[in-house]
């Protein structure tokens, strides 16, 4: 998919937890894993909200657009 | 009613499924003998054997002599119609290699069951531990699809065909599922 979560990243620079995380946006960790492993397949806009609002960032710093090498897209 | 986990429906056909195959599982291990023993008193050797009981140089219980010496009526009572007979008749008379034909035949369709009951078995399980749309059940419910094809060609039963379709169709709804479910569970 050509749409990269960089969540780990931001995680890593807040230095918080997957845990503490996914208590403080009231998610499951499996959930999260999925998000910060990049097998999610959507997105929910509250996620990312709430995502944005604890780690205090902006969207386009969790999500990096990188075109496939096939072009796809 | 309960569809889904312990002491619901699925759970109900489970068990009643497991208690089938064993049925059919014994079934299977003594029709091959049961045929052999019918098709062996339709022989010129059977028949010596059937003479000597008629003539008394054999003895047998009542029952045991009206099944040797083909007196079905008596066997069978009120059941047994002139249809029976004459199909009873008919296969007397069919070439030896045929009757012993039917014994793989036999064998064959009630493999098939057998095969049909397990699986059936299996899916019924998985409804029981609430594991509804996922690649396994597809998979269990194709295998059974085709499965029931192959039973209702074996048996020319026109409602097994019927019920393969249904089946085969209800494969493809799960498939659907399947992927919503996969959709559903990786949003985030």
């Amino acid at each position: 998919m050509a749409i990269i979560f960089r969540l780990d990243r931001v995680m890593a620079d807040r230095k918080i937890s997957l845990g503490e995380l996914a208590r403080r946006i009231d998610l499951t960790d499996s959930n999260l894993s999925i998000l910060k492993t990049g097998k999610a397949r959507a997105l929910r806009v509250n996620t990312l909200d709430a995502l944005c609002r604890e780690l205090g960032c902006q969207p386009g710093d969790l999500l990096e657009y990188r075109p496939d090498e096939d072009g796809a897209g | 009613m309960k569809y889904f986990g312990n002491r619901s429906v699925s759970s109900f056909m489970a068990g009643l499924l497991r208690v089938s195959w064993h049925l059919v599982f014994i079934t299977a291990l003594i029709a091959p003998f049961a045929m052999g023993g019918i098709i062996f008193f339709t022989t010129p050797a059977g028949e010596k054997v059937v003479s000597a009981i008629e003539k008394g140089e054999i003895n047998l219980c009542d029952r045991d002599h009206a099944r040797a010496t083909g007196d079905l009526k008596k066997e069978f009572g009120k059941d047994f119609t002139d249809k029976d007979k004459r199909d009873w008749e008919e296969f007397k008379h069919l070439p030896l290699a045929v009757k012993f034909v039917m014994i793989p035949y036999a064998e064959a369709v009630i493999v098939l069951l057998l095969l049909i009951i397990g699986k059936s078995r299996r899916l019924f399980l998985n409804f029981r531990d609430n594991i509804m749309f996922n690649a396994g059940n597809v998979r269990l419910i194709s295998v059974i699809g085709k499965l029931l094809v192959a039973f209702s060609i074996l048996t020319f039963s026109l409602s097994s065909l019927v019920l393969s379709v249904v089946l085969l169709m209800m494969c493809e709804i799960i498939r659907s599922g399947t992927l919503l479910q996969e959709e559903h569970d990786l949003t985030v």
